[in-house]
This record gives C-alpha cells, structure tokens and sequence, in this order.
C-alpha cells in the first residue's frame, strides 16, 4: 500500500473560552497544509487566519458569497477572513495552504465554509502579497471578534506531495 | 479511509503547454488535486480548459461556475462542450511571483453503476490588486465515462510557469 499522504499534525478542543487558537512550529515536511474547523463563538461568523504571527498589512483576497443571491468582495489587511458560523450555531471550513513551506511562490490560501444559516462562502487569497519577501509558513492563529466557544474544533493536517 | 499520492508535476524553467495525469488508477472513489498555476504571458490568463481522457472535440461536458471578480459577480454555464472551464485559477505574469490555485475533486470518477462522474472545483486567481482577484466555485458532470486522464491547457494557449504545480491524489472512502 502507497504511504498516507494526509496526516493529522494537530488538533485543538476550545475550552475556558479562549480568543485565539494558534498553531505554532508547524514542521515543514509536507507539501500543503489543511485546516478543518467546526466552530462557533457568541458573535460575528467571520474568523481572522494570520500566518507567521505577521499582522502587518499583507493579506489579500475575494470572498464569494451564497446566501439569498451571489455576491462577491475583496478585501486586503492584516489578517485573512474567513466564514465558519454564525453566532449561535456551529459552523465548518476547510482551508488549504498551498506549497506552504517553499521559499519561491506567495502562499495561496483557499477556504471554503458556511454556517447553519445555509450562507456559503469560498475565499481566495494570498499572504505576503505586498512585502517583496517570500516566506514559508510555519504558525497558524485563528480568533473571533468574541470569545471562542467551548468544543470548538480545529484539526491542522499535513498534506504530502 | 485513505488518502494518497498518485502523481505530482512540478514545472521547470522554460515552462509548459500543458499539465497532464494520465493512467489514473481506478481503484478508489474520488480523486483530488491541488493546483497552483501561474501563466507566462503579461496579461491575466485567468482561466484553463480542462479536457479528459484525451478528448478534444467530443461534447461530454457540462458545468455551471459561479465567479467574482472586480465588481462583478456572475453564473456561467455550459452543456455538451468539450472542456470544463476553470474559470480564475491562475495568475498572471504581470503580477510577481504569484499563483492562482485550485482544489478540483472528481467523485465517482471510475463511473460506477453507470453513473456521471461528478466535477467540483473552487479557485482563484491571485493578484497584487484587491480588484485583480478572481473568485469562481463550480459543479459539472463528465458524460464519457471513467476518467482516466485529464489535462489542462490555458485559456490563451500560452505556457504554464516554471514552479507551478499539481498533485493529484486518490480518496478511498472505507
């Protein structure tokens, strides 16, 4: 049998309530990162992705939207948003970081989620877009407007190519 | 469950014409591939036409994308056409060192109990502008058959950039 090409790196379970989830010293043995979220939190159904711990203004991306109609935004920050729920009910997403580790391309992100409202999102995106530097990945945070809630899941797998 | 490597292509230096899987194993349920792809020319070359086992002018296609780009968000489709069209997936020369990307599943790709093989995909091309940035999500079946090679080809027929690249994996569900 051919070797497993998706292993589970990490996996976290909100309790306390936190604000932040991260995932750090991510090991650069894989070829792309998946994150699986089934989460929700008090509030907004956006949830902020920075990679690096890099909060400076380096994230673009266009979001599409499935709700009553289809719409479509761009937005560039010092964060990458994604939809996973809205506030009192649980939400998924799944994102992809592609060729995270390489030193030669600006990592695509892609996430695609929605929430028990039946709102979808897809997103693409890029991180480091503006600062002439190309930098592998190796730290993930996610955090909400409002506190996590608790049993909320996040699971970082490593994807091998 | 299982989830393995079949095959990766990593484009050299010079570039390539075209991105190409053939002899895919039949023996799981769906496949899986990432793509990330950037064109050489210095216009956005956004899309690529993704034919299968080796069909150029047959008529088994047919799919339905939702895109948004600039201000703009629309829903294409087509049926009885020759290539899927994956639409935003791929960056453009004129912006550095950036790549359009794609996750394209292809489930019941063997065509078990005589059933379509089903297309998703969801992409986007990636840009140095907030409005350059393009959006597409989509759905479609192929008519023919097993699917046991496919390729892509960009929608301008210019040449695919050196470290662009695509990793096709095979999904067993039990």
């Amino acid at each position: 049998m051919a070797e497993p090409a998706l292993e589970l790196i990490g996996t976290y379970v909100a309790s306390g309530s936190p604000s932040s989830v991260s995932f750090t010293s991510i090991p650069a043995d894989y070829k792309h990162l998946r994150l699986e979220l089934w989460c929700s939190s008090l509030a907004a159904r956006t949830w902020y992705v920075t990679l690096n711990n890099d909060t400076a203004y380096v994230y673009i991306f266009r979001s599409l939207l499935f709700s009553t109609s289809l719409s479509n935004s761009n937005s560039t920050g010092s964060n990458f948003g994604v939809y996973a729920h809205r506030s009192g009910g649980n939400g998924g997403t799944t994102i992809d970081i592609k060729n995270y580790a390489d030193t030669v391309t600006y990592k695509n992100i892609s996430a695609r989620g929605g929430d028990y409202g039946g709102n979808g999102v897809h997103t693409e995106g890029m991180y480091d877009y503006n600062e002439g530097t190309i930098t592998a990945v190796n730290r993930v945070d996610f955090s909400a407007t409002t506190a996590i809630n608790d049993g909320s899941t996040f699971a970082l797998f490593g994807v091998k190519g | 469950m299982s989830f393995e490597l079949v095959e990766k292509i990593e484009v050299g230096s010079g570039g390539v014409s075209q991105i190409e899987f053939t002899g895919i194993p039949q023996d799981a349920d769906e496949l899986v591939v990432f793509f990330s792809l950037r064109g050489v020319t210095a216009t956005n070359a956004y899309g690529s036409f993704m034919y299968f086992n080796g069909e150029t002018s047959s008529a088994n296609v047919d799919y339905r994308i939702g895109y948004g780009v600039n201000d703009l968000e629309n829903v294409t489709y087509a049926a009885d056409a020759n290539y899927y069209n994956l639409l935003g997936i791929q960056g453009g020369a004129n912006y550095d060192d950036t790549f359009g990307s794609c996750i394209l599943n292809f489930k019941n790709y063997t065509a078990s109990n005589s059933d379509d093989p089903v297309i998703i995909h969801q992409g986007g091309a990636s840009a140095e502008t907030a409005s350059g940035q393009y959006c597409s999500y989509g759905i479609g079946n192929y008519k023919g058959g097993a699917i046991s090679s496919f390729k892509i080809v960009t929608s301008n027929a210019s040449n695919y950039a050196q470290y662009s690249t695509a990793h096709l994996y095979k999904l067993t569900y039990a």
